[in-house]
């Protein structure tokens, strides 16, 4: 998705504009820092009316990771952390170099396809930091 | 219709598939770098909901029917 498919569908109560404004800081400092893709995924991408974060991965290619907001270094140790200053979950996605696929991974992009209490798998909204 | 047994046994073999994803990342070489160390505590993240979402599942019909069991085993034997 394009930023303002983004804005525009996610953007419909005054609470989730107010997200959304957040989700576009994280984003633009990301893109500072060299970022080139981010996922988006959570209730932010519903038609929920009440949410109150978002679920954000990173994609790490080009990234200057050492000038980062340290916060974002330690994901699960900040967390509480992250997500007052963002607003939501800032993620590190996890790239396994392809010739050591011996033994099944998952990464952090495949559990936000898997559909809650169900088998089935479910879309995430890519987005590309170029357009913003 | 999935029963809370299957959704416990989804939850909990994607619970391990992520266990095991972050334990290659803990072993790898790139836990080293401020790159690893955001990817492995990402991870860590996940796993740590999962087993949130484990835990709060009701108890199956099974525990149900275990613990309804021992009620009874326990009248029978004056427990």
């Amino acid at each position: 998705m394009r930023w303002h498919e983004v804005e525009r569908t996610f953007s419909f109560t005054r609470e989730r504009r107010m997200l959304t404004r957040r989700l576009r800081n994280v984003l633009d400092m990301l893109k500072a820092h060299g970022c080139r893709r981010a996922y988006l995924d959570g209730s932010f991408t519903t038609l929920c009316r009440t949410v109150d974060d978002f679920d954000l991965v990173w994609h790490p290619e080009g990234v200057d990771v050492d000038r980062l907001d340290p916060i974002l270094h330690d994901p699960y140790g900040c967390r509480d952390a992250i997500k007052q200053r963002y607003g939501g979950d800032v993620l590190a996605l996890e790239v396994f170099p392809d010739e050591q696929d011996d033994v099944e991974h998952v990464t952090i992009l495949d559990v936000f396809q898997w559909k809650q209490a169900s088998s089935d798998r479910k879309g995430i909204v890519q987005m590309r930091l170029e357009d913003l | 219709m999935k029963t809370q047994d299957d959704i416990s046994a989804i939850t909990r073999c994607r619970l391990a598939l992520c266990e095991q994803s972050l334990a290659r990342l803990e072993q790898s070489d790139a836990i080293n770098t401020t790159i690893g160390r955001a990817q492995a505590s990402s991870m860590r993240c996940v796993v740590a909901d999962l087993r949130t979402a484990l835990a709060a599942d009701p108890p199956t019909f099974h525990q149900d029917a275990d613990a309804r069991m021992s009620r009874e085993e326990a009248v029978r034997t004056g427990v």
